[in-house]
């Protein structure tokens, strides 16, 4: 329990509108438990924040900290609550819900935008295509956070073209745990954040790796983020909410859909277009998606996708439909070009080009992502696979034989082998393997589910020697650690511990998370072999 | 047992040398900066002897420096008394992985020798600015030399690293860190990681002062068959920077390259011709795509036209460079380091060179140069002969601002006006918020870093996490 004198002082940082004690505002920051089952570490350790603060700058936000410091009381930072990790997982906890820091700045010559963490990616997207530039939109939907997407995870078919999410981050502001604060990048220097190297080593490699500290290294109040070059030409927005869309310049940007022999020759056929340094997103369509677009809602959905399971099986086996993106950055002359070696690639691989309409509602600003994340109350991709892409085929064949294995529970897919897409222009590939559960199964069911995600999941992966970029987010650093790097944890571990010894940035710490959820719930336990 | 003997267990005899005359090779360098003489030079070929030699360091708290080729143009500064750990021999080239597009180099390979493998297969790294034949890919990469290569697709070229922390642990970074690789389904094509550190970011422009970098997968990109280059004059920077922008904004061309006619002369080796030489130039490479290559340079060409008419009608696209001949020289020139059997470009006009380069807006590269420009001129340095280079990094979203202080060894006096010149140079450009990303030196690293003591206060910390006995470089940057 905090002291009133505490909350005294927390008070006198962010001023009586923006601190509450009350049970009601407190709990709508819980993530987990009977509100929402998103995955396993929500499930075990969700607790309900003892105050919640709004601050509004950060120097807020570092008074804040050192108080916390000060008094040993533990915080969770949350710009917008997408992930179970925003949410507190101890008890008498701090949440800074940092939505009102909406520091919003665009320097489009040198094409980056400065941002506070309550900006999200609508917001980003819409004036970076007002200045022509974009970037990518994270397939969470553009309601999520540039900083935290940007530190954590930061991927989607346009990855393609606007990389990696590191080489996204630039200049930014950092709050380490101990309330002190660094400016790396150009920052460092006295300019403005548009540059991210630091001055010798980079300090971006203490701020994230393959995947964020989830608030476990402090908090990050500003960041310059990287814009692209796009074209002039608008994209207009049509339909009703939800089914909103935008409608392509076809002269300037353009889907094209392919049906392909097989998925051998559709992989062959995405390394070419990498090999021709042609496209802007260059993605396999998961059979599923093409039912979800079709049902519009949940229980249609399920009434199609589960009638004639033979079928939908051999559907599943036998179809490869590959999604391709031209955009002519340069001209329309680009695009035609573009186009022509497409066609050419398609016609040396007898793939057939497919009529699909020229919109998008799920890339530019991911307006649909509610839909397809939520399509049966719960969801979790067990793996994000990060290497080439015939790794991330590979490792997607794996996890469809596993995933037999525990559904049901989950939701029968009929054996896909998950989405698969090329990210740093055909340099490296993503597989992206994704359950489906509903959110309020036995307690039976749920053991299973959480075996798959936290130990069964991760070991096939260490098993194949492939790379999750969800790692530690849902899989034990005891488990992983002594297989990557080797003993990558460990090296972080000191690192953590020096800048918070007390362990008081969001614990259990995203090295701690799942190990703690695993010795928490004793069928996990059980199965600790490792 | 001494030091040096305990190396030779290690190496063997061969591989060991404290005579000043096989060391001496390996330390020259070209930098103001004094040089110290190290203790013992030991050559390694592996990757298991780089581990053993660095556990013995740390077990007899010895410095250890690194060095990967015989290039040493920003100086080298080995620690006295300490290791010299040679790198060079590591030459192993694995074959390229066409299909991912990467090859897996080992520390001491040079540009000269993996240009030689990757030509065969028409593929080639992005290269920095004509750098010497001899100087190592790896540590030029991990250095941060920028690539000619503007676009920002083509970055980031390390795609996997294997590493020896300070402590002389081996690791490996990225999708190449499964402990079974390579006998895994990854092939080391995803940099970061694992895990929330990235420890490639941390050897980055450490000048080994982080670990020491055994081999890398580095990217590979096509070798175009044909292109079409050009130069575009520029009386006024201002203006090049405004069409830089530009041309940047459309995403045209591969290889972009400003340089003033100082360098322009000394590269195409001939300063007779630096007067009919316009003052800026943009050096600008269209290529050809692997289908079709004639209308990719077709649509580039038109557009780079159509932003010329509209951006900076008063130049002109040249495929003649003023008295040099075509700009059809400029692909190969480019993609290419410096010939060996050739003196070294930045050592044609006086001898010697001091290099002065940091990271900045292109907007504020006229006030750089101008800035440069004046500290050289109020110390006796001739502003006309400093040679100006400037590289657009990302679509120009920044840049790497150069400038080359030709001076003579032999001559005092000239050396002493580049001395005065290179840290005038640096107080005026710090004024302006350079960003300097790679300090090299101690008279420069001391200066940039108490201008930045929070990210030094933080450096500090992290250089004591990993390095608890500071023998990888100590005295090097600001630790």
């Amino acid at each position: 329990m905090i002291s009133k004198e505490i909350y005294k002082e927390l008070e006198e940082i962010v001023g009586p509108d923006n601190i509450s004690q009350d049970r009601d505002v407190c709990q709508a920051y819980v993530m987990g438990g009977d509100r929402a089952w998103h995955n396993t570490d929500a499930k075990a350790l969700s607790t309900i924040p003892e105050i919640v603060l709004l601050p509004g700058s950060t120097e807020e936000v570092q008074k804040i900290v050192k108080v916390a410091c000060k008094h040993k009381i533990t915080y969770t930072p949350s710009s917008t609550f997408w992930f179970p990790t925003a949410s507190p997982s101890n008890e008498d906890a701090l949440l800074l819900d940092l939505k009102r820091m909406k520091h919003f700045e665009i320097d489009a010559k040198n094409m980056n935008a400065t941002v506070g963490p309550g900006i999200n990616f609508g917001q980003l997207q819409a004036e970076a295509m007002n200045n022509g530039l974009y970037t990518m939109v994270p397939g969470g939907g553009s309601q999520v956070g540039v900083i935290a997407n940007t530190l954590i995870w930061g991927y989607s078919p346009l990855t393609y073209r606007t990389g990696l999410a590191n080489r996204r981050i630039m200049g930014a502001e950092w709050i380490l745990p101990d309330g002190e604060i660094v400016q790396i990048g150009s920052l460092a220097s006295g300019e403005d954040g548009f540059w991210g190297e630091g001055i010798g080593p980079d300090l971006r490699g203490i701020l994230r790796g393959s995947i964020g500290w989830h608030g476990s290294m402090g908090i990050v109040t500003k960041m310059t983020v990287k814009l692209f070059p796009f074209h002039e030409e608008k994209l207009v927005p049509v339909g009703t909410t939800p089914w909103t869309f935008f409608l392509f310049p076809e002269e300037r940007m353009k889907w094209y859909n392919f049906t392909c022999p097989d998925k051998k020759t559709m992989v062959d056929f995405m390394y070419d277009i990498g090999h021709c340094e042609i496209g802007a997103a260059n993605t396999r369509v998961p059979i599923s998606w093409r039912y979800m677009a079709r049902a519009r809602d949940k229980e249609k959905f399920h009434e199609i996708w589960m009638e004639d399971r033979e079928q939908k099986r051999k559907e599943v086996a036998e179809t490869a439909i590959l999604r391709v993106m031209l955009i002519g950055y340069t001209s329309r002359k680009q695009l035609q070009y573009e186009e022509k070696v497409l066609m050419q690639i398609a016609e040396n691989h007898g793939c057939e080009h497919r009529r699909t309409r020229q919109v998008d509602g799920s890339w530019m600003q991911s307006c649909d992502a509610v839909t397809m994340w939520w399509l049966t109350g719960a969801n979790m991709s067990v793996t994000g696979q990060l290497d080439s892409l015939d790794c991330s085929v590979k490792m997607g064949e794996k996890f469809a034989d596993l995933k037999e294995k525990y559904t049901p529970p989950l939701m029968d897919d009929h054996h896909d082998p998950g989405w698969f897409q090329l990210n740093d222009f055909g340099h490296n590939g993503y597989l992206e393997f994704m359950n489906y559960a509903e959110p309020y199964e036995t307690e039976e069911n749920v053991e299973k589910i959480l075996d798959y995600y936290a130990i069964a999941g991760p070991k096939i992966v260490i098993d194949a020697g492939a790379l999750s970029f969800f790692n530690q987010a849902i899989s034990p650093a005891s488990l992983d650690g002594p297989n990557y790097g080797p003993n990558f944890h460990l090296y972080a571990k000191k690192v953590k511990d020096a800048f918070d010894p007390e362990g008081l940035a969001n614990p259990p710490g995203i090295l701690d998370r799942i190990d703690t959820v695993i010795d928490r719930i004793p069928v996990l336990k059980a199965k600790k072999d490792w | 047992m001494s030091l040096k003997e305990d190396l030779i267990k290690i190496v063997g005899d061969s591989g060991v040398s404290d005579s000043q005359d096989d060391i001496a090779p390996l330390i020259k360098g070209q930098s103001l900066e004094p040089t110290q003489m190290p203790g013992v030079k030991v050559s390694v070929k592996s990757s298991d002897e780089v581990g053993k030699i660095i556990q013995l360091a740390n077990d007899q708290k010895t410095p250890v420096t690194l060095s990967s080729s015989g290039d040493h143009s920003r100086g080298i500064t080995p620690c006295e008394d300490g290791i010299l750990l040679d790198l060079s021999n590591m030459k192993n080239i694995e074959e390229p992985d066409n299909r991912n597009r990467k090859v897996k180099v080992e520390a001491g390979v040079t540009w000269a020798e993996v240009g030689a493998v990757l030509k065969k297969d028409n593929l080639m790294i992005n290269n920095p600015f004509l750098p010497r034949a001899n100087s190592s890919v790896l540590t030029s990469i991990l250095e941060r030399d920028p690539m000619l290569n503007a676009q920002f697709e083509f970055g980031e070229r390390i795609m996997s690293l294997e590493m020896f922390w300070p402590t002389g642990e081996l690791f490996r970074t990225g999708s190449a860190s499964s402990i079974k690789y390579p006998d895994s389904l990854a092939s080391g094509c995803y940099p970061y990681g694992p895990g929330p550190l990235d420890p490639m970011r941390l050897l980055e422009c450490a000048q080994g002062t982080m670990g020491v970098c055994t081999w890398t997968n580095i990217k590979t990109e096509l070798l175009p068959e044909i292109d079409k280059a050009f130069l575009i004059p520029f009386d006024k920077l201002e203006d090049l920077v405004n069409a830089l922008y530009a041309i940047q904004l459309k995403k045209l061309g591969k290889e972009c390259v400003v340089l003033n006619s100082q360098n322009l002369a000394t590269v195409l080796e001939n300063p007779g011709i630096k007067s009919s030489m316009p003052p800026w130039s943009i050096l600008i490479v269209l290529p050809g795509g692997r289908l079709f290559p004639e209308e990719k340079i077709a649509y580039e060409e038109e557009a780079l036209n159509e932003v010329r008419a509209s951006q900076f009608s008063s130049s002109k696209l040249l495929e003649e460079i003023p008295g040099a001949g075509s700009t059809d020289i400029l692909p190969s020139l480019l993609r290419n380091p410096w010939p060996a059997e050739k003196t070294y470009w930045k050592d044609q006009p006086k001898g010697a060179c001091q290099d002065l380069f940091f990271i900045a807006k292109l907007e504020k590269t006229p006030a750089f140069v101008d800035a440069v420009m004046k500290a050289a001129d109020s110390n006796g340095y001739n502003p006309d002969d400093i040679g100006v280079y400037i590289q657009p990094i990302d679509f120009a979203s920044g840049t790497h601002v150069e400038f080359n202080i030709f001076y003579d060894e032999e001559n005092a006096d000239e050396k002493a006006a580049a001395e005065k010149v290179y840290t005038a140079a640096i107080e005026e450009t710090l004024k302006l918020k350079a960003h300097y990303t790679r300090p090299y030196g101690k008279v420069m690293s001391k200066m940039i870093y108490d201008n930045a003591s929070g990210y030094a206060g933080m450096l500090k910390k992290i250089k004591s996490i990993f390095d608890p006995n500071s023998v990888m470089k100590p005295g090097a940057l600001c630790f």
